[in-house]
């Protein structure tokens, strides 16, 4: 028991030591243009991977737009502006997160209705069993109230 | 009753598929057409070839082709032999963007291969790529003679990729220049 534990927290140790190798070193005027860069990098799609962010990526068009949204903070543009600079060379598509639209609803709103529809389907399956084995219950009931009914009557004879 | 919500799971998850693959494509086509229609960008880089600076300006011979190739591209060497074909046999010219890559080795694979570019632009840093929304190698963009972005494909350059996407557009072009 003890040699498992320890076997899961070294496993979890090993994959933060990773993340750290991976990160570049950037330098920036202050703290909060820090935060904001980290946070962006969380923000926008790596073009070339699709489906992780620039943060989770090490392709080279990712290094190099961590490079440029590095760069376009430090000369002051804002979080719109930098915006404007991607969307305008990469489409709506380097949003991580696809932006709220008719197109998107669907995406964004599929899960849950997946998830009430198998809810709804569960809990219906259910209550029909419930149902189902309560009715048996009421037969078998019935059978044996008549079957004593008729042997009463056989005695009787 | 029964039956149809004993169905119910299969038919939803055959619609969720379909929707899936009807909405997965138009995701693709977004990322790609942003800059049609739109004006090349400004650039101020070296050619490959030489020290060289060239602007934008000096994309004089339009309408013409701008592919984005680099040596550690292998897909890149299987669209250079058409891309050496196009060159010869058509009217139009090529302009090369070395993407990202070693300037003598870039240099000693076209001496080996064959150079089908009027010259290559050395995009070391990929400043004019970011800026055109490349992401990789190989891209072909067809640009017109009003310098404005007609045609972007990613992926290899083949004959179909030429038939579908690129010679209709550039037949249009020659159409307008009558």
């Amino acid at each position: 028991m003890k040699n498992r534990t320890l076997v899961c927290i070294l496993c979890l140790l090993s994959f933060t030591a990773e993340s750290e190798s991976s990160k570049e070193v950037y330098s920036f005027v202050n703290d909060e243009n820090q935060e904001r860069f980290y946070t962006l990098l969380d923000t926008y799609r790596c073009p070339k991977c699709q489906s992780s962010n620039l943060s989770g990526s090490n392709a080279p068009i990712a290094k190099d737009l961590k490079r440029e949204i590095h760069r376009l903070i430090e000369e002051g543009k804002t979080d719109e502006q930098i915006e404007a600079f991607l969307r305008s060379r990469y489409g709506d598509f380097i949003l991580y997160k696809p932006a709220l639209r008719k197109n998107t609803l669907i995406l964004w709103l599929g899960p849950f209705i997946l998830l009430s529809l198998i809810v709804f389907l569960v809990v219906s399956w259910n209550m029909s069993s419930k149902r189902k084995s309560k009715d048996l219950e009421a037969e078998q009931i019935v059978k044996v109230i008549e079957r004593t009914r008729l042997k009463k009557l056989f005695e009787e004879d | 009753m029964n039956r149809i919500t004993h169905y119910l799971p299969l038919i939803f998850f055959i619609f969720l598929i379909i929707g899936l693959f009807t909405f997965l494509d138009n995701e693709e086509s977004d990322l790609r057409s942003v800059l049609l229609d739109k004006n090349f960008p400004d650039f101020s880089l070296s050619k490959l070839e030489n020290q060289e600076i060239v602007t934008k300006n000096d994309l004089v011979e339009l309408p013409s082709l701008l592919n984005v190739w680099a040596t550690w591209c292998i897909a890149c060497r299987v669209e250079h032999p058409y891309l050496m074909r196009l060159r010869n046999e058509s009217t139009i010219n090529i302009y090369g963007l070395n993407y990202k890559d070693d300037r003598s080795k870039a240099i000693n694979l076209l001496d080996q291969i064959g150079d089908p570019y009027e010259f290559s632009i050395f995009d070391h840093e990929g400043i004019l790529a970011i800026d055109l929304g490349v992401y990789g190698a190989p891209e072909t963009f067809l640009i017109d003679k009003s310098g404005i972005i007609r045609v972007r494909h990613v992926g290899v350059l083949t004959p179909e990729v030429w038939e579908e996407k690129f010679n209709g557009v550039l037949n249009d072009l020659k159409e307008d220049e009558k």
